[in-house]
Parts: C-alpha cells; sequence; structure tokens
C-alpha cells in the first residue's frame, strides 16, 4: 500500500548546533568510560593469554591409606597432611626393561636438601607393591640398596587387598601380580601437596628431575602467596588453568 | 546563533552494532570471568576445588533404602565419618555442623549433610537414625560392608583404625580422621574443614561456597 503525502517530508530541518568543544567534551567522556571498561577486560584477557602465574592443577583428592613400613609400624596419610609428598611405585622383582623409580627417587632425596621449598618439608615415599605377603627380608633388602634417609624418605606396603584399593582406586596405577611374586606395572611418580591433593601425575616413563624439582617450586610459591590479594591471582590461575607444561 | 543542516536520526550502521555487540559480550565475558573473584574466599577451610569427582558408590541409608552418590542430588553435600559410640570428637563436631545448618537459614536448602559409619559392624542403619535424630533433621546416614566403607572413606582421604579399649563399655574405639568435605553438585571435593572449626565459621565458609 502506497501513501501519498500534501507536504513532503523535510528531509533536513535546522537545529541549534552544540558547540563544537561541548561534542568534543561528550565524546572524550564516553571514550574515557570505554578505557575504563577496557582495562579490566584487557587485564583478564592478557592473564588468560600470557599467564604470569603458573600453577599444578588440582586432580583430586589423595586416597587415605593406612599402610606400614618395613618394621612393621603403621604408615597412615593422615601423617603426611602438611608436607609435600612425592611417591612412586615399584617391585623389587623390577629388573629391566622394568623402570624403577627408586634411583630416581634416590637422586631426589640428594636434591630436596638443598632444595627452596618455602620451608615446607618434603617426603617421599616409595610403595612396594609386592606387598606383605612378599618376604620382609627381601624388601628390607631392596629399601637399603638405596640408602634412604628415613627422615626424607620411606619404603611402606601393605597386604594385596589395600594396595590394589589404595593404588589401584586412589592413585589410579594398574598392576597385577604372579603367584610367584613378580609384579607389572607401568612406572608412576605422583606428587600430593600438604592438603592432601593430587597436584602432578609422572606417567609412563621415570620423570624429569627439573621438572620433579620446579613443581615442588610452583607449590611452594602457591603456599606463599595463598592470602591476600595474591591468594586471588593465584586462584585466578586456577580459574584460566594457568597450567604448567611438561 | 550558528546553524547548520543535519540529517535527521538514521538506524545505527551495521559496524556500530557489530562494536556495541562486541562491548556487550566482553563486559559479559569479563563479569563471568571475575565473579569467582568477587566472592569472599573462604577463610576457615581449606579449597580443594579439585577436577576429578568422587566415584560412584552405593551404601545402605536412613532413608530405608540403598542410596548411591548419584542419587544425592545435585546438592552440595557435606560428608563426615564417624561411629555411634565415638566417645568425643563425633558429637561434637556433629553439633557443630547441624548449627552451621541453622545458621544457613534458606541456603541450608541446597545443602545435604551425610554422615558414613566407619564402624559398620556395630553401627545398624536404625542405630545410626537414633544417632543421627541427636543433631535434627537434615542428615543422611549411610552405612556398608566393611570393604566398600573403607574404599569410600579413601577417595575422601580419610583413614581410620579399630583401637582395643580395655575396660571400656564399647570394647574398641575407633581411630579416625575428623575432617569434613563438601562436595559440589557435580560430586567434586570443594572444601575441607579441619577438626576444630566451629559451627559459626563452617556456615560463613558454607554460605560463600554455595553462593
Amino acid at each position: 500500500m502506497s501513501v501519498s503525502s500534501s507536504q513532503p517530508a523535510p528531509s533536513h530541518r535546522e537545529v541549534s548546533s552544540p558547540p563544537a568543544h561541548e561534542t568534543w567534551g561528550h565524546r572524550r567522556l564516553i571514550g574515557l568510560w570505554l578505557a575504563l571498561l577496557a582495562i579490566p577486560l584487557l587485564a583478564v584477557g592478557l592473564f588468560a593469554v600470557l599467564q604470569p602465574v603458573q600453577v599444578l592443577p588440582r586432580i583430586g583428592l589423595a586416597p587415605g591409606f593406612l599402610w606400614s613400613d618395613l618394621n612393621g609400624q603403621t604408615f597412615s596419610s593422615e601423617l603426611l597432611r602438611g608436607k609435600l609428598v612425592i611417591y612412586n611405585f615399584t617391585s623389587v622383582t623390577c629388573t629391566a626393561p622394568c623402570l624403577d623409580g627408586s634411583a630416581t627417587m634416590q637422586q631426589l632425596q640428594d636434591r630436596i636438601a638443598t632444595l627452596d621449598t618455602g620451608g615446607l618439608p618434603v617426603t617421599l615415599v616409595t610403595v612396594l607393591l609386592d606387598g606383605t605377603e612378599s618376604d620382609p627380608a627381601l624388601l628390607r633388602a631392596y629399601a637399603a640398596r638405596w640408602k634412604a634417609d628415613p627422615e626424607r624418605w620411606q619404603f611402606v606396603t601393605a597386604p594385596a587387598d589395600s594396595l590394589k584399593q589404595g593404588v589401584g582406586g586412589g592413585f589410579g596405577l594398574y598392576y597385577t601380580a604372579t603367584a610367584a611374586g613378580e609384579v607389572t606395572f607401568a612406572p608412576l611418580t605422583v606428587l600430593v601437596d600438604g592438603n592432601g591433593i593430587l597436584r602432578a601425575q609422572y606417567k609412563r616413563t621415570l620423570p624429569d628431575l627439573a621438572f620433579v624439582e620446579r613443581d615442588l617450586g610452583l607449590i611452594a610459591a602457591e603456599v606463599r602467596n595463598s592470602s591476600g590479594a595474591s591468594g586471588l591471582v593465584y586462584e585466578a590461575a586456577h580459574l584460566f588453568a594457568c597450567y604448567a607444561s611438561y | 546563533m550558528r546553524t547548520r543542516p543535519i540529517d535527521m536520526p538514521t538506524p545505527p550502521s551495521r559496524k556500530k552494532l557489530l562494536l556495541g555487540g562486541l562491548l556487550l559480550g566482553g563486559l559479559l565475558a569479563g563479569g563471568w570471568a571475575a565473579w569467582p573473584w568477587l566472592q569472599p574466599a573462604p577463610q576457615h577451610a581449606v579449597v580443594l576445588n579439585t577436577r576429578q569427582p568422587i566415584a560412584e558408590f552405593k551404601l545402605d541409608s536412613t532413608l530405608g533404602h540403598p542410596l548411591s552418590l548419584s542419587q544425592l542430588g545435585e546438592h552440595y553435600t557435606l560428608f563426615y565419618f564417624g561411629y555411634t559410640t565415638c566417645p568425643d570428637i563425633c558429637p561434637t563436631t556433629l553439633a557443630d555442623l547441624s548449627q552451621a545448618q541453622k545458621l544457613l537459614g534458606e541456603q541450608a536448602q541446597k545443602l545435604q549433610m551425610v554422615f558414613v559409619t566407619v564402624d559398620p559392624e556395630r553401627d545398624t542403619v536404625e542405630r545410626l537414625r537414633d544417632y543421627l535424630a541427636y543433631f535434627g533433621p537434615g542428615w543422611i546416614g549411610l552405612a556398608g560392608p566393611p570393604a566398600v566403607t573403607a574404599n569410600v572413606a579413601s577417595q575422601f582421604g580419610v583413614v581410620y583404625q579399630k583401637q582395643p579399649a580395655r575396660g571400656s563399655a564399647t570394647e574398641y574405639l575407633i581411630d579416625h580422621s575428623s575432617v569434613i568435605v563438601l562436595l559440589d553438585p557435580q560430586h567434586r571435593p570443594l572444601l575441607l574443614f579441619p577438626y576444630g572449626v566451629s559451627g559459626e565459621q563452617i556456615a560463613d565458609d558454607l554460605a560463600a561456597a554455595m553462593r
């Protein structure tokens, strides 16, 4: 439908124009507001891209366990609260081509003595997958080979069912044991923080010591900066998955 | 007065619309990203905020039927492990948690509190129901075979062990971890309250976490 009009609509009208300096002032004000809005957005964007703070992911809760050391004394996960703990899993039957992580643990034992963890104690725990059903003398002889300082490095084991629950269900390591006592497993080293949270898993091969040391340092830095404004920055690093890569 | 002809107002150009849309989108994204920072952080609990949820399990419950973790629905869930003949720590902690629940007011509707017995040999579901009634109506009690209970407790980082108690009417006591773990609606561990945190402190942190 067409509409006709005897009075054509004016295409232009005369209005008074604001002074040029007022228009310019308006634009500047809007520009200022936009800039103010853009700053936090830019900051968030830059944080997500540049990742100025790196953290280790909070993977999951480490399992609770009640195992024993090689002297038969109870060794509980409760004893490890407040400590950084590096676990590895092996067997006295582990010979080449089986990858035994105990050599790496021995090197770590020496290096953590000089490592700055901000006063956080570090404990190494080697879980012997052979279980308490194995000959205790064999287990003790294996541990003795590595010259472990009991203040820093513990060897623990448990009955087979308890091990299977804690190691398989808790740490996620599948392993098999033959009737002859031979244990087959894939190498796994795990880092757990003082709150019992699993923070790093070095799978399939022996871990690079430099990565383990870096990861201990990252946790120490996070603990050191866990309060106040810096605590918020570290939470933001978790939010934006600013995770250290390997 | 100086006058000049101007054009009639015209609809904003596509470029301006796009710019406005981008700005609005950026603001929304920034707001979404910044929202967790604006929340007061927990003051008394340890932040767990882990990626892996607790694995599914099923135990007998005081509701009169077996209950699985997934059947707890999309609530925040507070887990505490103890036993009914526990002389001191358990009743104190349960009383603190019940106080926290009352302090939360309407927010408590988002929360389900669960007590898992670490003494399944003595704590039947009926016994659990009688015991938990002392601490208010908001509790669900869970009990299961010893091996299953140990497996569930281990997932929460909880350990326990029988200790003979000579001369005690209860025959034995159980040493157990006394931590309280809050799961988010996806059953991921969110907060851990160590022993000794008061009901008011628990309520404050729960309120912040469930906002």
